[in-house]
């Protein structure tokens, strides 16, 4: 059953176009890889999907009144604010009961491995940092969770970390959207995904249709192993 | 209101705004009470009535200054650093968002309002008039009018105008609007072309001047023009209504 | 939407607020103004001046945009709204279509300049506005009349940088006019007869050696101010002393012999010598037409030996 449904997806800057004519579809349930080297379109794909660029072709249709949760790639946060407090301010703008907030709240804490000590985020490492915008994407259980470039910057434990709790929400039956340029980690959580270059599809990828042949060579096949 | 509320918790964060405000209130302090003498062409100025103008005109100058500093970069911030994704994937309106960020630096220019009015405050109490500290208030109100055209016009721009042409834009509007009267002046002496252009900029321009001439009228127990009280909330009204229609199209 | 409709109800009261408290046309401050430097007029005549009435000069505020032409005639007044002339800093005697009018800026526009020049200590009230407006008529009675006279006190290239330039500058000039004027102010301030003749007798060798130190064009220039601006400054005087008695030494007598630089100074001293001339010979002005020097006219009736200054 498809959550979301994109046809012929276009963005183009200065008459150059970043995306070109994409068009995919996401199942409830799975997990989803947009693959691509970087500068391929990918993250300029997910901000058309969130409506935080302007779509210049094409469409992007979800399955009624779905609740969508984002993790951006490089995350801000008030760095006088204490993790809690981030997302005590995310679940206010979502209208979250205050009584509800605070169960909902240190769940989630719990959930991305933060604990509630009062910690201002500006002692936060950048994995925190990364687990604290994990939080906030699934403040209100989202339907669809859209994580961009999750362990971008991260290093060796951060990533492992991170994927970690993918994985356990994906155990948990959410849809997810990823994007990112390190295939191993895309190979090992996700269901299916499209490759991307230069803004166009040039493949697909689904785990079951390839099995034993690794995302990283069907990868270099498609590119041709040039740089974009 | 929370994203008012957390934006204003970050506006009082910045030293600048204390640092400038409390740099105001020393300079105010040294003027008025008598520590340091003002001289206006050649005689010195110690009496209320000439004092007290002087004052306000100087809080009404560093506050609009600060107003122009404090929503210069807001706006645009929000957008360099995306937080403003995470607000806008939350379906909040970009009004609603805008508006609520233009409220915390309207808000936190009034409070650096206060903290200047304090020197006035002092200065009145060390001219022996006590009795007429209420007036502080209506005044204080006036001027915040001035702070809140400042604020709400600088933000307005800073939506769609790059940083640093909207913050030249406001910084000139606001000297425009400061001296007022003395571009109309201007514009009488100089005539012809130049002067029609500065009779169309006059009318356009928020006449900050009038305002703050009418919170000095409230210090100094004279009549007030309530048209120019409510001609300066009609500037609050249209540039808020500015914030309201103008529009981002990324995030 | 209900949000939206509260809004733009805001906004309709705003509107309605500004136009409701906003004035139109010319404001009832002018108006009045005008009322009461008529009314003067009513009660006082010309001041002694033969056939000089306030009434036969149109005067036009200037509101920063139009000029508000008020019109006597047949007992009343008309106002008529029109482009503005130039775009008045001050008042003025100016010559518009043929005929001479006052042009002044409304008194908003003179009250808002002057609190921005004194940053708001100054006060320039109705009575001031009054004596102002009679100033200027006087200057288009003056120049409707009596121009060739005028003309011919002050020919040439003389402007008034002349006077910073050379009479402002020379100490020794300084010093005699400030003697000069205190004279006058003595003799202003009493009404003995002989006094009077020793003071402008002593005012009269001052003044022959101060002249010494000047070229004619200087002289002239100097003549100029004290007779055309002197008795403008005069009438001025008179109705403010009709309006407000009680201020009026303070605001016209007590400064006569204090010196300014420019222009001004010689607006008081040929005020003065009017007010002496009054003391000597109240009908001097019923045949005055600014062909003879005012001091002339002093040294006249005192029997003082003079030359001429033309």
């Amino acid at each position: 059953m498809k959550i979301l449904e994109c046809n012929n997806l276009t963005k183009c800057y200065h008459k150059k176009c970043i995306v070109n004519n994409l068009s995919f579809h996401v199942n409830r349930g799975e997990v989803f890889a947009f693959i691509g080297s970087n500068g391929a379109g990918k993250t300029t794909t997910i901000k058309m999907i969130l409506g935080l660029v302007e779509i210049d072709g094409g469409e992007v249709k979800f399955a009624e009144q779905i609740r969508v949760g984002y993790s951006p790639e490089t995350p801000y946060f008030l760095p006088f604010l204490s993790g809690y407090e981030v997302l005590d301010y995310y679940a206010g703008l979502q209208r979250i009961s205050k009584r509800e907030r605070r169960a909902e709240i240190s769940n989630l804490l719990d959930t991305v491995g933060l604990e509630n000590t009062g910690t201002k985020v500006k002692n936060y490492s950048k994995g925190m940092i990364q687990r604290l915008a994990f939080a906030q994407s699934l403040l209100g259980s989202p339907d669809l969770l859209i994580l961009d470039e999750p362990t971008a910057g991260l290093d060796a434990l951060g990533r492992v970390e991170i994927m970690e709790l993918i994985e356990k929400l994906k155990k948990s039956g959410r849809t997810i959207i990823i994007n990112s340029h390190i295939l191993n980690d895309m190979e090992r959580i996700c269901d299916r995904g499209i490759l991307i270059k230069s803004g166009v599809q040039i493949g697909t990828w689904n785990k079951t249709d390839y099995n034993g042949i690794s995302l990283e060579k069907i990868f270099i096949d498609l590119v041709g192993g040039m740089k974009e | 209101m929370i994203i008012a509320f957390t934006s204003f918790k970050e506006k009082i964060r910045r030293k600048e705004l204390y640092l400038v405000s409390v740099t105001g209130v020393l300079i105010l302090l040294i003027f008025g009470t008598g520590s340091g003498s003002l001289t206006i062409n050649g005689e010195a100025v110690t009496d209320y009535k000439s004092l007290a103008p002087i004052l306000l005109i100087v809080i009404n100058a560093i506050s609009c200054s600060l107003a122009v500093v404090m929503n210069i970069g807001t706006i645009p911030n929000e957008y360099e650093r995306k937080t403003s994704h995470l607000v806008w994937i939350r379906k909040i309106p970009q009004c609603r968002y805008h508006g609520e960020l233009t409220a915390a630096n309207t808000f936190s220019g009034l409070v650096s309002e206060a903290i200047l009015f304090l020197a006035l405050f002092i200065f009145m109490i060390s001219h022996g008039r006590s009795g007429e500290l209420w007036r502080l208030l209506p005044a204080y109100l006036m001027i915040g009018i001035n702070v809140t055209i400042v604020s709400v016009m600088t933000s307005a721009f800073s939506i769609l105008i790059p940083r640093l042409v909207s913050g030249t834009i406001s910084a000139a509007v606001m000297l425009m609007g400061i001296f007022h009267s003395l571009l109309s002046l201007l514009k009488d002496i100089i005539g012809g072309f130049g002067g029609e252009i500065v009779r169309y900029a006059l009318k356009i321009i928020p006449n900050l001047h009038g305002i703050q001439t009418q919170a000095v009228n409230v210090l100094c127990n004279k009549s007030i023009d309530v048209h120019m009280i409510l001609t300066g909330m009609l500037a609050v009204y249209a540039f808020a209504a500015l914030i309201f229609v103008l529009k981002r199209k990324e995030a | 939407m209900k949000k939206a409709i509260i809004f733009i109800l805001i906004g309709a009261a705003l509107i309605a607020g500004v136009i409701a408290t906003g004035s139109y046309g010319l404001s009832e401050d002018n108006i009045h103004i005008y009322e009461q430097a008529v009314a003067l007029e009513k009660g006082n005549s010309n001041l002694g001046f033969e056939g000089f009435a306030m009434t036969d000069y149109p005067v036009a505020f200037y509101d920063g945009d139009h000029d508000y032409v008020i019109v006597w005639e047949n007992g009343g007044y008309n106002i008529v709204k029109r482009k503005a002339v130039i775009n008045s800093i001050a008042a003025a005697a100016y010559c518009v279509d043929g005929h001479y009018e006052v042009l002044a800026p409304a008194v908003e526009k003179m009250s808002s300049l002057l609190k921005m020049m004194t940053t708001g200590s100054a006060e320039y009230g109705r009575e001031e506005c009054v004596a102002t407006l009679w100033h200027e008529a006087f200057h288009c009675w003056q120049l409707t009349n009596y121009y060739d006279n005028i003309e011919a006190i002050c020919s040439g290239e003389a402007e008034e940088n002349l006077i910073a330039e050379y009479a402002d500058t020379n100490p020794q000039a300084v010093a005699l006019f400030e003697r000069q004027a205190a004279l006058l102010e003595n003799a202003v301030k009493t009404d003995d007869i002989d006094m009077i003749r020793e003071y402008i007798a002593e005012y009269k060798k001052l003044d022959e050696q101060r002249k010494a130190l000047f070229s004619g064009n200087i002289t002239a220039l100097e003549e100029y101010y004290t007779r055309v601006e002197g008795t403008a400054c005069y009438v001025e005087a008179c109705v403010y002393q009709m309006q407000l008695p009680e201020k009026f030494c303070s605001a016209y007598i007590d400064h006569i012999s204090e010196y300014g630089k420019g222009s001004n100074k010689y607006y008081k001293s040929g005020m003065a010598q009017c007010m002496i001339l009054d003391t000597l010979n109240p009908q001097w002005k019923e045949s005055y037409d600014f062909s003879e020097p005012l001091i002339n006219l002093i040294y006249q009736e005192l029997g003082l030996a003079c030359e001429s200054l033309q």
